[in-house]
């Protein structure tokens, strides 16, 4: 309980943050309409240009929409906590916060959630507000839980591979920017994983790439459920994610902790030593 | 207070290397409970490198210890969860988007502290600190001084049994200084806090310190109280003696006792003597032999400065601990 409301307390200070200084507010909502009304405006070119696509999906846009949706999310979300630890570096807090048995993982854990829903709760307006434009049908409450369930699940994955990103800030030494975790499973989900297009326009010995990232499975189960492309099994598909889920967070604690005593070892916590 | 009781820090052969530079040199140290104990050397000695090492931020490449009975490289969460470390920059901890009050409140719930016990115990903290009548302002709206009192007010919410205070005077202005020193010394009275203080700058050290442990170089030079230190060295007095006298008699008197690194300034001639010798009586023979009119003669005990360069020296040219 006592951990819960660390958590809590570094969600709140996000807010306060975010709140005393409402510009970044509104920029970061209109930074994220903008790039979703970019790939909508991409998909839209290649659908009225494209006779292929035409035939092929019944509804390309539609489908565009849902993958840059939830890779947009799941994007931000492997990102934040090695921004949380660079910031936190860089403002020479990140001592302070490790002489707390569970300061840094109050932060890591609290400023992650925090961005879940602050990011949801966008993602969540644009879907509502496009939905009619790119024609998604409306589906049952069923169907809407069973959703819920699976993107959590596939949430807790996305945690764990943002665990072993952000221990690239002290295994690697990688103190800001871009990070190689973030930026390899970035660059692979939005080629293999199917996105912007099905997988199944690679050839097969290509395909196996887009599978092992959680992406996959979780944007197979949306646009099924949205039938915006061929039915999946849903019980055998939750139980990949609940896999992927499980030994993602078990190697992203390993990782994550490891990294701490690396740091801890060779004075990586703090800007000068 | 006088009477310590048992070590509540206790290492020994720590050793830390950074690349090829030695940052500690298998330093034993060993701090009473209750005892304001003072880590004193210049910048890159090792001081801050050691606070680290017993708060459990960093891990020594050799070495053992305990620190309040818990193992150094076993139990770290344990004595993390004991000690409150106050770091050399102001404003380190201290949040810019909260006031004063929410300040103290975040810490006292990272901290452990919950509810109507956390409220209670920044409300005390706030009055301890003097900050009580700023507790809704901003955190940078007050002056740097409050902020460091502040960063301590953090430290000690908690009543951990050992609070380090790495350079907690350092970028401060006069008053402040005095008033933060002025507030160490009231915790460790109010709370019988064990204080660990890093610092270069002597006369604090002089101040506060129950212990001094001088450091350069990542090695331990000397380690006693203040009284000790300059009562065991073989260091110099500096000896006033204002007298009348001639040109002449002024290089007679600078010839004769070159050894003594003579000045004469304003009538005033300055010598420094080592204690424990008789080169005071010496120089008063050779006035008196020479009717030099001695007016008035004064003394002035070694600084801990003088002591520290003292200290230094000897170690370079004899190479052992003193």
């Amino acid at each position: 309980m006592k951990n819960f409301k660390i958590v809590l307390l570094f969600m709140k200070l996000r807010l306060r943050s975010m709140l005393l200084y409402p510009t970044g507010l509104v920029l970061d909502i209109v930074r994220e309409y903008v790039n979703i009304g970019i790939w909508l405006f991409v998909a839209l070119f290649i659908k009225s240009v494209s006779l292929s696509v035409q035939q092929t999906f019944t509804n390309y846009v539609g489908y565009v929409f849902i993958g840059v949706l939830i890779f947009q999310n799941a994007d931000k979300l492997i990102k934040q906590p090695f921004l949380s630890l660079s910031k936190a570096f860089w403002e020479k807090r990140l001592e302070i916060y490790d002489t707390s048995p569970f300061g840094m993982w109050g932060l890591v854990i609290g400023e992650f959630l925090f961005t879940f829903i602050f990011n949801g709760l966008i993602q969540l307006s644009i879907l509502l507000l496009l939905a009619n434009f790119v024609k998604l049908p409306f589906i049952s409450l069923r169907a809407v839980l069973i959703f819920t369930v699976d993107y959590l699940v596939f949430i807790i994955g996305i945690f764990g591979l943002s665990l072993i990103s952000a221990s690239t800030f002290f295994t690697l030494e990688v103190k800001q920017g871009r990070e190689p975790v973030s930026w390899t499973v970035g660059t692979l989900v939005r080629l293999f994983s199917g996105v912007y297009y099905p997988i199944t326009l690679f050839p097969i010995y290509l395909r196996w790439i887009g599978k092992v990232f959680p992406h996959y499975y979780i944007l197979r189960i949306a646009r099924s459920l949205l039938g915006l492309s061929t039915t999946v099994n849903y019980g055998s598909t939750f139980i990949i994610l609940l896999t992927f889920a499980v030994v993602l967070l078990i190697l992203g604690i390993y990782a994550f902790k490891k990294s701490i005593l690396i740091a801890e070892k060779r004075s990586g916590m703090s800007v000068l030593v | 207070m006088s009477n310590f009781a048992e070590n509540i820090i206790n290492l020994s052969n720590i050793t830390k290397c950074f690349g090829s530079e030695v940052a500690l040199n298998s330093v034993n140290i060993s701090v009473k409970k209750g005892e304001i104990f003072t880590v004193l050397g210049k910048n890159g000695a090792g001081k801050t490198t050691l606070i680290k090492i017993i708060c459990t931020l960093l891990l020594p490449d050799k070495g053992s210890g305990t620190v309040l009975g818990y193992d150094l490289l076993k139990e770290d969460k344990k004595i993390r969860a004991n000690v409150s470390l106050v770091a050399p920059t102001v404003d380190v901890g201290v949040d810019p988007v909260l006031t004063v009050y929410e300040n103290l409140m975040f810490w006292a719930v990272v901290y452990g502290l919950e509810g109507y016990e956390a409220e209670k115990r920044v409300k005390e903290t706030l009055k301890i600190l003097g900050l009580y009548e700023v507790r809704d302002r901003w955190a940078m709206e007050i002056s740097a001084g409050m902020r460091q009192k502040l960063g301590i007010g953090r430290a000690i919410l908690v009543r951990h049994p050992i609070l380090f205070l790495d350079e907690p005077t350092v970028k401060l202005d006069v008053e402040s200084k005095f008033t933060i020193r002025n507030f160490i010394k009231d915790v460790r009275e109010r709370f019988g806090t064990t204080i660990l203080l890093t610092t270069h700058y002597y006369d604090e050290a002089e101040e506060l310190s129950d212990r001094i442990m001088i450091i350069d170089k990542g090695n331990v030079l000397a380690v006693d109280t203040l009284q000790s230190l300059k009562a065991k060295l073989s260091s110099a007095e500096t000896i006033y003696i204002k007298a009348e006298a001639s040109n002449e008699q002024v290089k007679s008197i600078f010839s004769m006792f070159s050894r003594f690194m003579p000045q004469y300034k304003n009538g005033i001639f300055i010598f420094k003597v080592p204690i424990f010798t008789d080169g005071m009586e010496e120089i008063l023979k050779v006035f008196v032999e020479k009717h030099i009119n001695i007016v008035e003669i004064s003394g002035k005990s070694p600084s801990l400065e003088e002591i520290f360069f003292f200290v230094v020296d000897a170690r370079y040219k004899k190479n052992e601990k003193l």
